[in-house]
């Protein structure tokens, strides 16, 4: 039990910590990077909460797909060091405010949250039956939900069809032979014949 | 100290309210540059995975993790859309700087 | 008789469309082509009119052939129908005859005008639309025709509508009708309302119920019938061209000569006529409107004849002639002499058409040229036409033995004959009319075929008769300008009863006067010799001025040139009506137009117009185009959102709120309350899994 608070502890001060210099790091590279590691402690935390396959898709996924990314997408575009406008620097406030309403409200609710009563009938969990988190996916995965995950695959699809479209470069024009333009010239289109004056020119 | 080792729903779920917080004023604070705003999307992202999956295990249900599933799903897509449009934008525009993208100005 | 009177009366519509619809097919249709089927379907028409004036007028028979039911709501009903009484179809043969004529001469004289398929089919449709006119039996089929008519007169003399002019003329026209048949449509109403029908028979059946209904107000009393006639007196008036309404007549010469013939002269201003003769019966029992018709009628035969004398239009001078002419028919017809009345109309179309076809000959002649002054000395060199201008002119002054003799004498007889001062009043306007209509006919003839030529020599090295394809109709006309007096007397009026049967259908006893009996010896001398005398006078004062001592018109003009002036101007009407209807309208237009339209509506809706700019381009602010203000408007949304749910979805009071947060802040913690609900990582279940 020691151990496991503790871990939660670490993993969840690193995850906050990662966040909070993700977005606040001068080179987008490193916010890069600490978004890689944040992805890594909020894995932990879900092994912690035992669903191991969604913390392996996390590391496999935003670790491995989207992270990287990022990094190749912050290395592309070249770095820019820019100064803020006058007239939005103000806004560098807004975020406090706005941090302020939201953690007093996370304060009220942690305050007096409940379960309603029929969370306790919400028993889909086959643990009792002592299998593996990955099987039960799996099981409801493939059979509820079958549908929406072909869907979801189709998203991706559409995705991966709408990034390449975007970011695809207009083909240039190109030289093509044409057969038919070919066999179908005639020699006057190409060949002016001028009697030339000796000694005049054309 | 006991009591405070003993981790119950309440602690996951307060740190996925401050990741959450976090991305917010994140995509509020940031001005220089629209892949960070991306980025602060996918820190509210993981925060509400967190959300899904606590609830998932302390009420034995599966649904929240095949949710978490979904939203993973179409996090990956934004990202790689967003991120296409990005460079597409940066191709045009030279810039990606959150402060010069006006070009919707009425 | 059946077939007789559809292709009489559809004939020239038919041959209208086909002009009118495949005249542009050019390589089939070809321009002569359009002349040929148009004229040969008028003239087939004109064939059918006389076969039914054989049956209908002389051998008494009457048809009423409905063709449809037109309008058909409750009480409402009108049905097309054909309906050919004796009146009906003189004034068929007369339409038909007359416009067969100028459908033929049209030929010649419209030869190279790039319009003639259109100026057919206007002529033919006009046609259609007069004997449309002429054989209904009921108001609003006859006030289809009437409009129709209208407008196809509106469309003839804009016909050459690039020359300003004639667009003005036309919208003269057209606006002066269109102010008389105000008039028609208040009376159709009137009837509708009283009666309940349109049909003619109905309504004169219905005589004692309208002369008893009364309308009183203002201290007095007055019948329907009375108001109704009245009414219908203005609308004849307006197509008419009587005094007051007569000033489209002499502007309406701008369109071709043929229309003149045709509209201006023999059919379509005797429509007003037409129309008080169908409801003769009616009439009968409104004395006030009759009053008010023979007024008119004296006044313009006074007013027409008067100002002829003194245009230098050719054209002009025969259209007052016209309008001087009809009001002879129309005080005939006050004066309950509606058969005197028919047949000046009849001879007067023949000698009017006549007259205008000779002018258009002559116009022809004279290269487009219609000043009078700029003529003359024509008389060897065109020497037919002169002699049919002669005949025309002759028929017209009422030179015993021409037509216009024995119709005008029969009118100033009953003007004679009829007791009361507007009797005497409209004979002696009538017997100076006689005068100067021999003024201006001799005026006319002397200037544009006697003396010396005034011309420039190449339009009089020009000078050529017409082709024959004018000439023929002209002669034909002629025919009917010596003979159709003579013939109709016989017909129309000393067999009245027998000829018109109940066309005239009269309540009362034979009131209207017979001209022939009722006068004794003593005053035989007034009313027969009398005219003939003033005519010659007319006459021979035309031959002094102008041919004789050429400088004496010169002279009295100089004498009394405020009476010149007075009479050259038509009376000033044009001006009194531009000073007290148009000037006023045309500002109260303006106002409308510049206040009322283009401030109050078009002012209103840019109004609109702009608020909604206006407030887009500050909505429009809004969209600043920057991220940070969309991505920080939807953070507000997203804390409302938050809020609200935090509100609805917990039962918690703030003051809950607040004890429990400061609960949870003192330790005693809250966070075990779930302890029933135990995580699924307990120490076990890992250590299970990790087996």
């Amino acid at each position: 039990m020691v151990i496991f608070g503790m871990m939660f502890y670490l993993f969840a001060g690193l995850t906050l910590l990662s966040a909070f210099l993700t977005l606040i790091a001068r080179a987008p590279v490193h916010s890069a990077l600490w978004l890689i590691f944040m992805f890594l402690n909020g894995a932990g935390l879900f092994v912690l909460l035992g669903s191991e396959l969604l913390a392996m898709i996390f590391v496999i996924v935003y670790v491995g797909a989207v992270a990287v990314l990022f990094l190749f997408v912050v290395m592309m575009i070249k770095p820019q060091r820019e100064v803020l406008k006058k007239e939005i620097k103000w806004y560098k406030r807004i975020p406090v405010l706005i941090g302020i309403f939201f953690g007093s409200e996370m304060v009220f609710i942690l305050g007096g949250w409940s379960f309603v009563p029929v969370a306790s009938t919400l028993d889909q969990l086959p643990s009792r039956v002592q299998i593996s988190n990955t099987t039960a996916i799996g099981n409801i995965l493939y059979t509820h939900y079958a549908v929406l995950f072909e869907i979801a695959g189709f998203i991706l699809l559409g995705a991966m069809v709408g990034a390449i479209v975007l970011t695809k470069r207009a083909p240039k024009e190109r030289y093509r032979q044409k057969m038919s333009d070919q066999v179908l010239e005639k020699k006057k289109n190409r060949i002016k014949i001028c009697h030339v004056d000796i000694r005049k020119g054309v | 100290m006991n009591q405070l080792l003993t981790i119950g729903l309440s602690h996951y779920l307060c740190v996925g309210g401050l990741l959450f917080i976090i991305g917010i004023m994140g995509i509020c604070l940031n001005r220089t540059n629209v892949i960070l705003m991306l980025m602060a999307v996918e820190v509210i992202l993981l925060a509400v995975s967190l959300n899904f999956i606590a609830f998932s295990a302390f009420l034995f249900d599966l649904m929240g993790q095949v949710f978490v599933f979904f939203v993973l799903t179409v996090g990956a897509a934004e990202t790689a859309i967003g991120l296409a449009i990005l460079v597409a934008f940066f191709r045009n525009q030279g810039t990606v700087s959150v402060q010069d993208m006006e070009k919707l100005k009425g | 008789m059946t077939f007789y009177a559809v292709m009489a009366t559809f004939s020239p519509l038919l041959g209208g469309c086909i002009a009118g619809l495949f005249g542009c097919l050019w390589p089939i249709m070809s321009m002569r082509l359009c002349q040929i089927i148009t004229t040969g379907f008028v003239f087939l028409s004109a064939l059918c009119a006389f076969f039914l004036f054989k049956k209908v007028g002389l051998d008494h028979t009457v048809i009423v052939l409905p063709l449809f039911s037109w309008i058909d709501m409750g009480s409402l009903q009108v049905v097309f129908s054909l309906s050919i009484d004796t009146l009906a179809v003189v004034m068929m043969g007369i339409v038909t005859f007359i416009s067969a004529l100028v459908h033929l001469y049209s030929i010649g004289y419209m030869a190279r005008d790039p319009g003639i398929s259109r100026f057919m089919t206007y002529l033919s449709l006009f046609t259609f639309f007069m004997l449309f006119l002429v054989v209904s039996s009921n108001l609003v089929q006859l006030f289809l025709g009437w409009e129709g008519v209208g407008l196809l007169s509106y469309l003839l003399i804009g016909f050459w509508y690039a020359k300003p002019e004639a667009n003005l003329a036309a919208q003269k026209a057209f606006i002066m009708n269109r102010v008389a048949d105000l008039a028609f449509i208040v009376a159709l109403g009137l009837i509708y309302a009283v009666v309940g029908s349109f049909e003619l028979p109905v309504i004169i059946d219905n005589f004692s119920l309208l002369k008893s209904t009364v309308f009183s107000g203002f201290g007095g009393s007055v019948s329907v019938l009375e108001v109704f006639c009245l009414l219908l007196c203005i609308a004849a008036m307006g197509k008419s061209a009587q005094i007051g309404f007569h000033t489209w007549l002499a502007d309406a010469m701008e369109g071709p000569t043929p229309v003149s013939a045709l509209i201006h002269a023999a059919t379509m201003v005797t429509a007003g006529v037409f129309l008080i003769l169908r409801c003769s019966a009616l009439f009968e029992g409104a004395p006030f409107a009759r009053s008010v018709l023979i007024l008119i009628g004296a006044l313009t035969a006074f007013f027409g004849s008067m100002v002829a004398m003194t245009q230098n239009d050719i054209k002009r001078v025969i259209a007052y002639s016209t309008c001087s002419q009809v009001g002879y028919m129309f005080f005939s017809a006050g004066l309950l002499g509606y058969a005197g009345s028919m047949f000046h109309l009849c001879t007067h179309a023949f000698f009017k058409a006549l007259l205008f076809l000779g002018a258009g000959s002559v116009i022809h002649a004279f290269s487009n040229e219609q000043n009078l002054w700029k003529m003359g000395g024509a008389a060897k060199l065109i020497p037919v036409t002169y002699a049919l201008m002669w005949v025309g002119s002759l028929a017209l002054m009422g030179i015993p033995f021409f037509s216009g003799y024995y119709s005008k004498e029969t009118i100033l007889e009953i003007a004679w004959g009829s007791s009361g001062v507007l009797g005497s009043l409209a004979f002696w306007a009538g017997l100076l009319s006689v005068l100067f209509t021999a003024f201006y006919s001799g005026r006319l003839l002397f200037l544009v075929f006697h003396g010396k030529a005034r011309a420039d020599e190449r339009v009089m090295a020009h000078l050529h008769e017409s082709p024959p394809v004018m000439i023929v109709p002209l002669l034909i006309l002629s025919l009917g300008a010596i003979l159709g007096g003579y013939v109709g007397y016989g017909l129309f009026i000393e067999n009245k009863h027998l000829f018109w049967g109940n066309s005239f259908n009269t309540h009362f006893e034979e009131v209207i006067l017979s001209s022939l009996h009722f006068l004794n010896e003593k005053n035989a001398f007034i009313v027969h010799v009398f005219p003939q005398i003033m005519a010659l006078i007319g006459l021979f004062l035309a031959f002094v001025f102008y041919i004789w001592k050429t400088t004496i018109p010169g002279k009295l003009k100089k004498q009394f040139y405020e009476l010149y002036l007075f009479i050259y101007n038509k009376w000033f009407f044009d001006e009194l009506y531009e000073v007290f209807f148009v000037k006023p309208l045309w500002s109260c237009g303006n106002f409308f137009w510049k206040q009322g339209d283009r401030h109050g509506i078009d002012g209103g809706l840019n109004g609109v117009a702009k608020a909604i700019y206006w407030f887009s381009e500050s909505v429009k602010k809004l969209q600043t185009g920057f991220i940070p203000h969309y991505t920080f408007v939807m953070v507000i949304g997203l804390m409302m959102a938050s809020t609200w749910g935090l509100l609805q979805f917990s039962n918690l009071s703030f003051k809950d709120v607040f004890e429990s947060s400061k609960a949870y802040f003192q330790g005693s913690c809250v966070l075990d309350k779930q302890d029933a609900v135990k995580p699924c990582f307990q120490k076990e279940d890992i250590d299970d899994r990790n087996r």
